[in-house]
């Protein structure tokens, strides 16, 4: 009997609690959802009615539905049909992979990140476009190939043969409260110094800079810029890994000083939270990632809105962004490779970049949008985001740069709860690669 | 005779099914992990792998990061299925001794996280470790004890990640042992009080020797889901600050995942199964014996 009512008053406090934790968990997850996952409405947008139907694959989202929109305008222009084919990001590259390389002649048009560019090159999976760039007649009214940022265009380029055109870019940026500075009578830092005073002067007050400092990928990025602004890498002029060369030392030193100096809590923070402190009003000045900054200024969210200024990372010698770029590339197997291109010319040209940058504030890979006025005055970090990639390169693509990436993850985590000697700290990642590859 | 081998015929066909099952869904995915860890290949690309034999296993014992993690794995299995026992047990003891309606009540209320999935239990207490917004800090500071490391130090951080899985997983050594509290007899306890037994007498003499079964059972169950701990680590800390909270599970998923060294990460997977065996076939085996007797 009493088992009976103590089960019974189980059943319904579960049910009750079900339903209470049910929404805690959303709420949970909406707040951390940065991926571009979230599932989209599928397929195609069907108008047109032209003789050619173009197959593209890339991830779902409401930037997927947004381009859907776009879409219906090329069909007009052209009266070639395209079907999206947009699914989860965690799927995307098995999918495109599969097709690609059983040459299924599914998919016309991929949309590709820049880690997976030099393998899907090598295994043949993607057709060189050099020829279509020089046809006018493939290309929209005011093409301007050179419009493209060189460091971007790099990326998609191998042995001389051009295989994709970028778009949608992404790189870690500085940002500060203009008001917080101008009250105490700082100006906006630009180099490692400066950055370190201004970051002092709040700490001593009771806060100081917001930082990506968990163990992870977004410490690491920010880590490449430092080391790249002060003339370093990862790799010495021979090709062979070199961790302890000394402008590498010095940016690992740099990043232990600024840890030293951040707000707290900065050492389990990632993108998400840096931004989250900036928004709030908390921290005054913050490295974070340029995909995130507009929530900044959102009015509706943001008690900063308008107060924000923006820079590149704070460098040692010049600033040096580190690139996350998706591109536009044709399937070596397309049924259609010239109308293929032509919907990448068209979506990465100027007029729709803007147009797409307009509804939702994505980061073209056209030099020229970063000085538009218009999207300047809608999104105040365009500018500081053009300046960045002036200077700028994706992570290693090599094969152990995976290897390469978790280890200095582990070590600038280190380094950043003061744990270790930044120069040991590198040495360690040297020597743990090293016995890696003789594994 | 012939009736015999008729009707055994007739049960082996009618367990089939069930065999079959066993087969399919346990012994061919685990001979599927055993033979992909003798090879090097990356996720999606199992036919371009390269035979290694055991070179793995190898590794993983010169790996000072893995061994770190199976260090930190131990550590937190041992102390957070200790925590969790001492405090589920206590509990039921205690809220079987108050009035039906309360503990009813009490323990519902008690039972609240277990509902909650792990990775979820992870983003809440990362938002409340955090020195800036959350709420444990709030508190710790009305104590002066806001320079505690919390996530944010690698001294600390296990400790904060042992906190989190305990307030989830308490409730279920609760639910289980007020289950078993429910089997043990009132006379046993009436005679105990009339010959004069005082409360901790009666706890470790009477209520824990004949709940031992069930004791036995949560241990198993918490212990052997402790040792492969990974959502709630991955949400709080994702193995850091500087590989202080990285467990096994974590360690094989980023070999695996970011590393793409499947093979490695099948090996890591292995051991760990190993290592839980070693840890937990004695108590299996007692379990057993205690069912025969």
């Amino acid at each position: 009997m009493k088992t009976k009512k103590l089960r019974l008053a189980l059943i319904l406090a579960s049910a009750a609690l079900l339903s209470a934790c049910g929404s805690n968990g959303n709420g949970a997850d909406s707040s951390s959802s940065a991926s571009p996952a979230a599932s989209g409405g599928s397929g195609s947008s069907g108008s047109g009615g032209g003789k050619v139907t173009l197959t593209i694959s890339r991830w779902a989202g409401p930037h997927a539905d947004d381009q859907k929109e776009m879409l219906k305008q090329f069909e007009q222009e052209t009266g070639i049909t395209v079907k999206m084919d947009d699914v989860d990001y965690a799927q995307l590259q098995q999918k495109q992979t599969l097709n690609l390389s059983n040459k299924t002649g599914e998919y016309d048009l991929v949309w590709a990140q820049e880690i997976w560019i030099p393998e899907y090159i090598k295994n043949g999976y993607l057709l060189p476009i050099d020829d279509y760039v020089k046809d006018d007649s493939l290309n929209p009214k005011d093409f301007d190939f050179a419009d493209y940022n060189p460091n971007l265009i790099k990326i998609v380029t191998a042995d001389g043969k051009l295989y994709g055109l970028p778009t949608f870019i992404q790189l870690p940026i500085m940002v500060y409260n203009k008001d917080m500075l101008q009250a105490e009578g700082l100006t906006p830092p630009k180099t490692w110094d400066e950055t370190l005073a201004v970051a002092k002067h709040f700490h001593d007050k009771g806060t100081g800079i917001a930082l990506p400092a968990k163990q992870g990928q977004a410490a690491v990025d920010v880590f490449t810029s430092l080391v790249r602004s002060n003339g370093g890498d990862y790799y010495g002029t021979d090709g062979k890994l070199n961790l302890s060369g000394q402008a590498n030392v010095e940016a690992a030193r740099f990043w232990k000083d600024l840890n030293a100096v951040a707000m707290n809590g900065s050492a389990t923070w990632h993108y998400d939270e840096v931004t989250k402190a900036v928004q709030s009003g908390q921290a005054p000045i913050g490295l974070t990632v340029s995909g995130q900054v507009g929530s900044l200024e959102d009015q509706a969210n943001s008690s900063v809105a308008g107060k924000i200024g923006y820079a590149p990372l704070p460098y040692s010698k010049q600033p040096f962004g580190t690139l996350s770029v998706w591109n536009w590339c044709v399937a070596a197997d397309s049924k259609h490779p010239k109308e293929a291109y032509e919907l990448a010319a068209w979506l990465t040209s100027k007029e729709t970049e803007k147009a797409m940058s307009l509804k939702d504030g994505q980061m073209p890979g056209r030099q020229s949008l970063f000085s538009d006025p218009e999207l300047s005055a809608k999104y105040p970090f365009f500018p500081a985001v053009g300046e960045a990639m002036k200077q700028a390169d994706t992570q290693p693509l090599s094969a152990d740069a995976p290897k390469l990436m978790d280890g200095l993850a582990t070590a600038l985590s280190a380094i950043a709860v003061g744990n270790t000697d930044p120069q040991a700290a590198l040495a360690q990642v040297q020597q743990d690669m090293a016995s890696a590859s003789g594994q | 005779m012939a009736a015999k081998s008729k009707s055994s015929y007739l049960a082996g066909f009618l367990v089939l099914p069930a065999a079959a099952v066993v087969v399919l869904a346990m012994i061919v995915p685990l001979g599927y992990a055993v033979v992909m860890s003798l090879f090097d290949f990356a996720p999606g690309k199992e036919t371009a792998g390269v035979f290694v034999g055991l070179h793995y296993y190898a590794a993983f014992f010169q790996d000072h990061v893995a061994l770190k993690s199976l260090l930190v794995t131990l550590i937190f299995t041992a102390a957070a299925l200790g925590l969790e026992l001492a405090i589920g047990i206590g509990m039921a003891v205690v809220l079987a001794g108050l009035p039906d309606r309360l503990s009813r009540i009490l323990r519902a209320v008690y039972s609240m996280p277990l509902l909650v999935s792990p990775i979820i239990v992870g983003l809440i207490w990362r938002y409340l470790y955090d020195p800036t917004f959350g709420l444990v800090y709030q508190w710790l500071k009305a104590f002066g004890l806001e320079h505690f490391g919390g996530l944010s130090k690698p001294g600390t951080a296990l400790f904060c990640v042992i906190v989190a899985d305990v307030w989830q997983t308490t409730p279920f050594i609760l639910l289980v042992v007020t289950s078993g509290l429910t089997t043990v007899p009132h006379e046993v306890y009436e005679a105990a009080r009339i010959d004069g037994a005082g409360f901790w007498r009666t706890l470790f003499r009477i209520t824990l020797p004949m709940i031992g079964k069930v004791i036995l059972l949560v241990t198993l169950i918490r212990g052997t889901d402790a040792f492969r701990v990974f959502d709630i680590i991955y949400a709080l800390t994702g193995g850091g600050p500087a590989n202080s909270t990285l467990s096994l599970s974590i360690y094989a998923f980023k070999q695996g995942f970011e590393q793409y060294r499947m093979g490695y990460a099948m090996a890591i997977s292995l051991i760990t199964m190993l290592v839980l065996i070693l840890l937990f076939a004695p108590l299996v085996k007692r379990s057993s014996y205690m069912e025969q007797s």
